[in-house]
């Protein structure tokens, strides 16, 4: 019930973010600028597609410092119900245009969010629902992954590589190896003097040290792995029959 | 975010009329000390003044309006006054002796 009533807010604000985008593209295009001119082709863009769009039939809200605030019926509440953050599986489904609009949407949301939050901090009242920002975090983080990831594809495709910038694995002075992406310069590196200071070897004393930080990292390995194996057994011991179950599939 | 972009964030995205916009840093005070006597900060932080375009007004609404209590906070509120006062009441001394505290006298 919160997950479709958050579904349904998220469309509201989604289809609104349509017309909006709709509406914006038209004003431009005459040139002017003015309320009386954006109402009037709010109403011209209601009338085609409302034979495509049956099942969507919002307005917009006119005055847009208004989306600084949540519905003027939560306002007082002390919690305030919404559905889950959008799932990366969720996201890869959709075009990059509705990508592009959730953003912004969520931007929104996010902006409401801190204004609510700071104001509950002026007037020292408990923010209602403080969950819904990291909903909104996540999925904005989610959408971010996603469109990497169309870019890299689409690098991969029309030129062959992975990265926007070339660069490769090197040692610092202190043995550890990092990837470092090339830079662009308008003199070749061996007149650079900034450059020439920078040391990308390691001299053999500090082979003593890369020993001890492996020797480090596998006691902390180790340790992690020995930690939830006796988390494990802790719960096999407490719910039997659940290991039981999980033994048999 | 700067003076412009400001002004184009809020035209663009939120659709409001910006006549003009100044800008001014707040420094964070870091004059309190914590358990090992380190000085804190508070983080800086940017103010913005944005005037509107077009005669608009604009009133910051208030979204803490007080509202009915439902029947849970209202037993839970009579619930904790009455404890207060049963408390209040134990403290007192006797009656009979003036209420006084019992640890004096004999």
């Amino acid at each position: 019930m919160a997950a479709a009533m958050g579904i349904g807010a998220l469309c509201w604000r989604f289809s609104g973010a349509l017309r909006l985008s709709g509406v914006r593209l038209g004003s431009t295009a005459a040139g002017l600028s003015g309320l009386t001119l954006n109402l009037f082709h709010k109403n011209l863009a209601k009338v085609e597609p409302l034979h495509q769009l049956k099942f969507l039939h919002t307005t917009l809200s006119r005055k847009g410092l208004e989306e600084f605030f949540d519905d003027p019926r939560n306002w007082g509440e002390k919690t305030v119900k919404s559905g889950d953050a959008w799932n990366i599986k969720q996201l890869r489904g959709k075009s990059s245009e509705d990508l592009h609009k959730l953003w912004y949407v969520l931007l929104k949301e996010k902006n409401m969010l801190l204004t609510l939050e700071q104001e509950s901090k002026r007037q020292l009242r408990p923010m209602p629902s403080p969950e819904r920002l990291k909903k909104v975090e996540k999925s904005m983080k989610n959408i971010d992954l996603v469109v990497r990831e169309r870019e890299i594809a689409l690098r991969l495709l029309q030129t062959g590589h992975e990265k926007p910038v070339p660069g490769e694995w090197r040692h610092d002075f202190l043995g550890r190896t990092y990837w470092y992406s090339y830079k662009e310069w308008p003199i070749p590196w061996y007149l650079n003097k900034k450059y020439k200071k920078r040391k990308f070897y390691y001299l053999p004393h500090v082979n003593h040290f890369i020993r001890l930080r492996l020797e480090k990292s596998l006691r902390r390995r180790a340790r992690r792995q020995n930690l939830e194996r006796m988390r494990q057994k802790v719960l096999e011991r407490k719910f039997p029959h659940l290991a039981v179950k999980s033994q048999s599939q | 975010m700067t003076k412009v972009d400001i002004k184009n964030y809020l035209e663009k995205i939120y659709n409001v009329p910006v006549a003009a916009v100044r800008t001014r840093i707040q420094y964070g005070a870091n004059n309190k000390r914590n358990h090992r006597n380190q000085r804190v900060k508070k983080p800086d932080y940017k103010v913005a003044y944005v005037q509107l375009g077009q005669g608009q007004t604009f009133q910051f609404p208030n979204l803490f309006p007080e509202k009915e209590q439902d029947t849970e906070t209202r037993s839970f509120d009579d619930f904790r006054s009455k404890y207060m006062e049963r408390e209040k009441q134990r403290q007192k001394g006797d009656p009979r002796r003036g209420g006084v505290p019992d640890w004096f006298g004999l």
